[in-house]
């Protein structure tokens, strides 16, 4: 039975899943610290390295580009000032200066630097020019870097976006897979096993088990449920022992009847069988007492013969008429020992030795028949009676036993107190071919055999051995009793008072 | 070297003319200097005549008149040159160069700022006026100038030249001159037309008349009352923008965009060489071809181009013989 145990602490749902959530935000915090701002710090120190690369470059193109312009500027500026002097010196009117060198060489001067004036005023407008056109040229590049750069700014920032997206995205997906199973750990699943748990008790069945539940909202609810569980268990449990009671004592009540009754079946067998058996013994003890007398006769008149005959062909058959009768007489004599209600000689009978010393007669044959024996006596015990007519009795249940076990077996031969305290078993068992039940009930009767006519004559019995035995046993107060199981085997017990001198 | 004054005399003491370097110096030759009106372009011919004749140590009066455009007062200050007994009289401009023609027949005339002697009638030929003339004429080869509009408007198909009637005599020539050029067979294909406003007031309506027309760029003439008005031109033009192009200096200096003209001062000194050879060699006027000039100047306008929004070729502005920027030294960045 599962015993709940209170919570040393209460942990709310809420908080536990507040605390969850804590744990993985701050968890993925580290990881994003850990992972992303290294990364975007690389990719932003790059994005500057190319910024910084594409401004160097454009600078030096612009630098390379106004040094070949102002290049070309100046050289196309000599060449032409050269050519505008030639042209006005051309112009010059020194003809007319009439060879003075001097006036020639003042006229030249004069015009040089007039033309060197305007050229230096020429000069200062155009280098201003030039510096404007090339400032313009450089906020054009500059322009147009900037541009590019926003371009690629632009690029990067979407690319970084992305990129944050898409780890924020699986940072979540994560985040919600883990706070989905601690759900499903922390909630679902306790929930789902309390409800099936329930449907189980609403079914009727008793015998949920809960894991140890948590200390939480869900946690009190299984250990209330679980002391709802536990006390219908209890109700079942003494309602269960009440019908079990109840059950029991109608079943010892039914067994004692029906022990009762079958006792009573027995006794009425046994009664009737005795019954019969005894019918048959008075028939056949008075039949026995007629013919004993007649065969008496008999033997006698043809032993006389026999003596006072001469002829050996007569002498023969009366041989053969006092053999005879002398059969007859011992067939007779059974029937009257079947017969007889008193037992002969009274004495102390041991039957350990009843049955050793009958094992002794019939071990030549158990050794011929392949056949082991098994002895199991119990010391001490003893019965009073008839010692050769016991013997008789052990002898003719070792014969049988024997004569059921023609290829061999084992024979199990047993002495020891019986089911009472006043009584002495002797058991004698086979494993045999074993008595059909219908032939049961007639075992005893004399001349009752199993062992038909086709069988070898020699082994044919003459039916009289278990009745005699009979005979001798109750003689004794006692009774005898077999179970035979066909092809498995046939046991004999035989139950005498005990004796204890 | 304007110092002589506008009618004033004044007396160049210069050494012994070649030649004559035997001690006793000539008496200094009398000039009559006689102006048609006051023009920029007149001023500076004068001044680099005076300066050859001084470059040339001739020691000289001069008896300097301006008419002002007035043309009863030019023929009486011609008279008073005439009177003064000049040994020569410099006419200065087309119009001083006709009346000088016309009111001293007989008094040795050389004249000089003129621009075509023979479209405008100063001589029949330029080999020589056959007369009392002789001159020096600051005449510019239309192809130079077609090609210096081209450089500064390369999109040039249609020009239109803007002219008074107050001051025709040179800027007809000029438009003669540009149209027989035009109609040559290796002359780029520039359509001409023309405007006459009859006064400086009426440069506006001229104006318009030539944005009507569909013209590409204006050419202003040597003509003083569209030149020396130029500001109203642009005013007139608003916010169209349309290029002012010029073959008076003046005309650039004052806004529009380039120009083609001479260079006066040492056109002035050729014309001394003129004065030389009549005074001091004794040539006759009559025998002399009349002076052209090889050369020309070309001005740009860096501050007009700005504000039309045109970036001239740089091949222009270093072809300048004079880059001209009224904010010059107050650029960005300066």
């Amino acid at each position: 039975m599962h015993q709940v145990a209170e919570p040393r602490t209460r942990r709310p749902l809420a908080a536990q899943l507040a605390l969850v959530s804590l744990a993985l935000a701050t968890a993925l915090a580290f990881v994003l610290l850990w992972w992303l701002v290294p990364r975007t710090a690389s990719a932003f120190a790059r994005f500057g390295d190319d910024l910084r690369d594409s401004g160097s470059t454009t600078m030096r193109e612009l630098l390379q580009e106004q040094t070949d312009q102002n290049r070309d500027v100046l050289v196309d500026l000599i060449r032409r000032t050269s050519v505008a002097r030639e042209r006005a010196l051309l112009d010059l009117p020194l003809e007319a200066l009439a060879g003075d060198v001097a006036a020639i060489r003042a006229a030249i001067s004069a015009e040089d630097r007039q033309r060197s004036e305007r050229q230096r005023r020429n000069v200062a407008v155009l280098t201003e020019e030039v510096q404007r056109r090339a400032e313009r040229a450089v906020a054009g590049r500059l322009d147009a870097l900037a541009q590019s750069q926003r371009l690629r700014a632009e690029e990067f920032a979407a690319e970084l976006r992305t990129t944050h997206v898409w780890l924020v995205a699986a940072a979540l997906l994560v985040l919600l897979v883990v706070l989905g199973i601690g759900v499903h750990h922390a909630v679902v699943a306790p929930s789902r096993r309390l409800r099936a748990a329930t449907q189980r008790v609403a079914a009727g069945e008793l015998s949920v088990d809960l894991p140890p539940p948590s200390a939480d909202e869900l946690g009190d609810l299984a250990r209330d449920f679980a002391r709802m569980v536990e006390r219908l268990r209890e109700g079942r449990a003494a309602e269960q022992r009440l019908a079990e009671g109840l059950t029991d004592e109608v079943q010892k009540k039914t067994a004692h009847l029906q022990q009762a009754l079958d006792d009573l079946q027995r006794s009425h067998r046994q009664l009737a069988q005795a019954d019969r058996l005894a019918s048959l013994g008075t028939l056949a003890g008075g039949i026995a007492h007629e013919f004993h007398n007649v065969i008496g006769g008999i033997r006698g008149c043809a032993h006389e013969l026999l003596a006072l005959e001469p002829d050996p062909e007569r002498r023969e058959t009366l041989a053969v008429i006092v053999r005879a009768a002398e059969r007859g007489s011992g067939i007779v004599q059974q029937l009257l020992r079947f017969a007889r209600r008193r037992v002969e000689q009274q004495g102390d009978v041991d039957p350990a030795t009843v049955l050793t010393d009958a094992l002794k007669l019939c071990e030549p044959a158990a050794r011929g028949q392949q056949v082991r024996v098994e002895r199991a006596f119990e010391p001490g015990l003893c019965v009073r009676g008839d010692a050769d007519a016991l013997h008789q009795v052990a002898v003719n249940l070792l014969l049988n036993a024997l004569q059921a076990m023609p290829t061999g077996g084992t024979l199990r031969l047993g002495a020891r107190a019986g089911p009472t305290p006043d009584e002495v078993e002797l058991q004698v068992a086979d494993t045999g071919h074993g008595i059909d039940a219908a032939d049961l009930p007639h075992l005893f009767e004399p001349f009752f055999t199993t062992r038909t006519s086709h069988q070898d004559p020699s082994r044919r019995g003459s039916g009289l051995g278990l009745s005699v035995s009979y005979g001798i046993v109750t003689a004794h107060g006692g009774r005898i009793e077999v179970d035979s199981q066909p092809g498995v085997g046939t046991t004999f017990r035989v139950r005498l008072p005990r004796h204890r001198p | 070297m304007r110092t002589l004054g506008r009618t004033g005399t004044a007396v160049l003491l210069a050494t012994l003319l070649p030649g004559q370097h035997d001690g006793s110096a000539p008496p200094p030759a009398r000039l009559g200097v006689f102006f048609w009106h006051d023009s920029p372009n007149d001023e500076a011919t004068w001044n680099g005549l005076r300066q050859g004749l001084a470059e040339a140590r001739l020691a000289a009066t001069f008896v300097e008149r301006r008419a002002g455009g007035d043309r009863p007062r030019a023929l009486a200050q011609l008279d008073e040159l005439r009177a003064a007994d000049c040994a020569l009289v410099v006419a200065l401009g087309t119009e001083a160069a006709l009346l000088a023609k016309e009111r001293l027949p007989d008094v040795p005339v050389v004249f000089a700022a003129v621009s075509n002697a023979v479209a405008s009638g100063v001589v029949a030929d330029w080999s020589g006026s056959g007369s009392n003339l002789c001159g020096a004429s600051n005449w510019i080869d239309p192809a130079a100038v077609l090609e210096t509009f081209q450089l500064a408007v390369p999109r040039l198909h249609k020009l239109g030249m803007l002219r008074s009637r107050a001051s025709g005599v040179v800027s007809a020539a000029e438009l003669t001159t540009m149209r027989e050029r035009l109609q040559q067979p290796d002359a780029p294909k520039v359509t001409l037309v023309e405007a006459v406003a009859a006064d400086a007031d009426d440069l506006g309506r001229a104006v318009q008349e030539l944005l009507a027309a569909g013209v590409d760029a204006i050419w202003i003439p040597v003509d003083l009352t569209v030149y020396q008005h130029t500001e109203r031109v642009i005013e007139a033009l608003g916010a169209r923008p349309v290029p002012l192009l010029s073959t008076a200096a003046t005309a650039v200096r004052k806004g529009a965009l380039a120009g083609a003209t001479v260079d006066y001062a040492l056109h002035g000194r050729r014309a001394a060489g003129l004065v030389l050879d009549v005074l001091v060699r004794k040539k006759t006027p009559g025998s002399l071809p009349i002076d052209r000039m090889r050369g020309s100047c070309v001005l740009v306008n860096v501050a007009a181009a700005r504000r039309l929004g045109r970036e001239l070729p740089l091949s222009l502005l270093l072809l300048a013989d004079e880059l001209i920027d009224a904010e010059a030294g107050r650029a960005p960045g300066r």
